[in-house]
C-alpha cells in the first residue's frame, strides 16, 4: 500500500468515524430473541396453513384450467412468487389516487375530490381535476400503470352521483412525477367514449391497452337490466375493440362482467363474473367465475362465449367482492367476503391467492376476521401490493395490506370511494 | 421463549453499537441501521453454537450482516420505495461540523456500488485485513484489493469529500 493511499484510507476513517457518530438507540439482546421467536412462529404458522388449507377447509375453489391455446409472454407461471413484501422494504408505491367524500351535512350536495396523495406521509401531492367544463364531472375510475403513470375517466354528469345520466366520458392520461408533481393530462387516443358510463378500467403494465365496462349513460338506475359492453382500447393508435355483454332474453344465462384486468402483455382480458338470468323461471347454475378473454384486442365479439379461467365455488356465505389477474396471468388475487370456513362465524373479509393451474391451494395474504363490509380493492401494476377498503365493527379501515397487515392510509377519516395504487 | 444460547447476549452487549456504526454506513439510516443489525442477530442466534466456537465470530455476524443488507439494496433497487418517516436529520447535539461531515460521507458513498461501499466499509471503517473482508464477502483478496483500489479512485474524485479530508490535514 502506497503512503497516499495509507494517508487516505486513514483520513476517510476519521470522517467515516465522526459520521457514524453514536447510535441513537441500543439493539439489545431481548429484542433479538423477540425476533427469533417470531421468526419460528412465522415458520410454523406459514407450514400449518398449507397443511390446512391443502386439506380443504378454506374456500373450494375447483379451478379448471382453461385451455388457452397459448402461454403468455411474461415470466413463466412458476417463476412467478406473489409476495407480500416485508414492511418498507421495496417497491411500495410511492403514491396513491384516492377519491373521498367530504359529506356536507345534508344541506348540499357532498362535495368528491380525487387527489394523489404520498403513500408514506398522506399528504395530498395533487387534486385531479378534470379538464372539462360541466356542473357536474365524476372523477373515476381510475386505473394505474407503471411508472406511476395514470388513466382516469372523467365522466360529465347530470349529478354528482356515480350512477347519474352520464352525458360524456373520456379519459385522460397523467404521470406523477417522483417528487409527486402531476404534469397535466393528456387526451387517451380512442379514449372519447360519447354518452356511456364507465364502471370499471384495467390498463397493462406499459399502458399500451386498457380496458372499460360501459354501460349505456342514459338511463342509469336500471344498471341491472342493461348489458354491460367492454371495450379495448388501443392508446397508441386509438383502435378499439368491442366486447358485447348478452342480451338479458328470457331463459337466458348471461356472464357480465363486474371487475376486469389485463396480463402485462394485454393478451387475456380477465373478468369477474356470477351467472344471472331476469325473467322467472329461469334457472341459474354455478357460482362466481373467472373468465378470460384472449387476445382482447382482436375482433371483439361475445363476453358469453369468454371461456371459464376458473370456477370459485365458495361456500354459501362468502362472496368474491373483486378480483385481479397478475401480470403473468399465473395468479388470481381475489378479495373475498364472508366466513371461509364454511362454519358459522362472523363475517369477515379476506385476501386470497390461488394459481389459476388447477391447484387448489390458497394464500391468504391478508384476513379481518370482524370484517363487516368491503368498499375498494386495487393491486399495483407489478400485482404485489395491494390496497383494501373494508368495515370493522369500530369504523371503516382502509389501507395497504403489508405483511398480512392493513396498514391505514390517509386520509381519515374522511369517507374514501376508491383508492388504486 | 427461546432459550439464549451461552455468550450470545456478552456479544451483543459487547458489539452492537459498533456493527450499528458499521450497519450505517452501509444504509445512511439509523432505522435501517438499526433494523439490519437485529435482523442479521436474530439471524445469528440458531447458528451461535457453531460460530461461537470458531476464532471470531464477529467475522460471521459481519457476513450475514453485508448479505442482509446486500439482498435489501437489491429488493430496494428494483422499485421506489416509500419512507415513514422523514431520512436522519441532526440529532439533537450533533454540532454543525458533525452534520456536514455526515452529510459527505453518506453521500460519498452512496455513489459507490453496493460491492465497492461493503469494501471499503469493511477494510477502512471497520479496519478488518484484507483476508478478513474477502471471508466476510467470500471473495478472493485480490477481488478486496481491487475493489478497494477503485473505491477510493471514485472517493477522490468526490469534491466535496476531498475539501473535507484536506480540512482535516491542516
Amino acid at each position: 500500500m502506497s503512503d497516499e493511499t495509507g494517508e487516505l484510507e486513514a483520513k476517510l476513517r476519521m470522517l467515516m468515524d465522526i459520521a457514524a457518530g453514536e447510535p441513537r438507540r441500543r439493539v439489545n439482546v431481548d429484542a433479538v430473541r423477540r425476533g427469533v421467536v417470531r421468526r419460528r412462529r412465522a415458520a410454523s404458522a406459514a407450514l400449518a396453513a398449507a397443511v390446512v388449507l391443502a386439506a380443504g377447509a378454506g374456500v373450494a375453489v375447483a379451478a379448471q384450467r382453461a385451455e388457452l391455446g397459448h402461454r403468455p409472454s411474461g415470466p413463466p407461471s412458476g417463476s412467478h412468487s406473489p409476495s407480500v413484501t416485508l414492511p418498507g422494504r421495496s417497491g411500495v408505491p410511492r403514491y396513491y389516487v384516492v377519491r373521498t367524500v367530504i359529506p356536507n351535512g345534508g344541506k348540499t350536495a357532498n362535495r368528491e375530490v380525487t387527489n394523489v396523495r404520498a403513500t408514506a406521509t398522506g399528504a395530498v401531492l395533487a387534486r385531479l381535476r378534470c379538464p372539462m367544463s360541466a356542473p357536474y364531472v365524476i372523477t373515476w375510475p381510475v386505473a394505474a400503470a407503471d411508472n406511476q403513470n395514470f388513466f382516469l375517466v372523467c365522466q360529465k354528469a347530470t349529478g354528482p352521483q356515480s350512477y347519474a345520466r352520464v352525458l360524456e366520458s373520456r379519459i385522460f392520461q397523467f404521470h406523477v412525477t417522483r417528487s409527486g408533481r402531476v404534469t397535466g393530462d393528456l387526451p387517451v387516443r380512442g379514449g372519447v367514449l360519447g354518452g356511456l358510463l364507465v364502471q370499471s378500467i384495467a390498463a397493462t403494465r406499459d399502458g399500451s391497452e386498457i380496458a372499460v365496462i360501459v354501460y349505456p349513460g342514459n338511463h342509469p338506475p336500471d344498471l341491472h337490466r342493461t348489458p354491460p359492453d367492454v371495450i379495448v382500447i388501443d392508446t397508441r393508435t386509438g383502435a378499439r375493440t368491442i366486447w358485447h355483454g348478452a342480451q338479458p332474453v328470457s331463459g337466458k344465462t348471461v356472464y357480465w362482467p363486474r371487475d376486469i384486468s389485463l396480463t402485462a402483455d394485454g393478451q387475456k382480458l380477465v373478468f369477474l363474473t356470477e351467472p344471472q338470468c331476469f325473467q322467472p323461471g329461469c334457472t341459474v347454475h354455478g357460482g362466481q367465475q373467472m373468465r378470460v378473454v384472449i387476445n382482447p384486442d382482436s375482433g371483439g365479439g361475445q363476453l358469453n362465449s369468454a371461456r371459464v379461467l376458473v370456477r370459485l365455488n365458495s361456500v354459501p356465505s362468502a362472496g368474491v367482492m373483486d378480483a385481479v389477474i397478475s401480470p403473468d396471468g399465473s395468479t388470481l388475487t381475489l378479495a373475498v367476503m364472508g366466513a371461509l370456513s364454511g362454519k358459522p362465524s362472523p363475517d369477515s373479509v379476506s385476501v386470497v391467492q390461488i394459481p389459476v393451474s388447477g391447484q387448489q391451494r390458497l394464500r391468504f395474504v391478508y384476513r379481518l376476521s370482524q370484517g363487516d363490509s368491503f368498499s375498494f380493492f386495487s393491486a399495483d401494476p407489478p400485482g404485489s401490493h395491494f390496497l383494501l377498503g373494508t368495515g370493522t365493527p369500530n369504523g371503516p379501515l382502509d389501507g395497504r395490506i403489508d405483511n398480512r397487515r392493513l396498514i391505514p392510509l390517509r386520509p381519515n377519516p374522511v369517507s374514501v370511494q376508491v383508492m388504486v395504487w | 421463549m427461546s432459550e439464549e444460547p451461552e455468550g450470545f447476549a456478552q456479544f451483543v452487549e459487547a458489539r452492537e453499537r459498533a456493527l450499528q456504526r458499521t450497519a450505517w454506513l452501509l444504509t445512511g439510516d439509523w432505522g435501517l441501521a438499526e433494523d439490519l443489525v437485529q435482523t442479521a442477530l436474530v439471524r445469528t442466534w440458531p447458528r451461535w453454537e457453531r460460530i461461537r466456537r470458531r476464532d471470531d465470530p464477529e467475522v460471521y455476524v459481519r457476513r450475514v450482516l453485508v448479505n442482509t443488507w446486500a439482498t435489501w439494496a437489491r429488493r430496494r433497487s428494483r422499485g421506489e420505495r416509500a419512507t415513514q418517516s422523514m431520512p436522519d436529520g441532526p440529532a439533537p447535539g450533533d454540532m454543525a461540523a458533525e452534520v456536514v461531515v455526515r452529510m459527505a460521507i453518506r453521500s460519498a458513498l452512496a455513489s459507490l456500488t453496493a460491492r465497492q461501499r461493503a469494501v471499503l466499509v469493511l477494510r477502512v471503517f471497520d479496519d478488518l485485513s484484507e483476508a478478513q473482508v474477502a471471508a466476510v464477502l467470500g471473495c478472493a483478496v485480490g477481488t478486496v484489493k481491487s475493489t478497494t483500489s477503485q473505491a477510493l479512485a471514485k472517493l477522490r474524485s468526490d469534491a466535496r469529500l476531498t475539501e473535507l479530508m484536506e480540512a482535516e490535514t491542516r
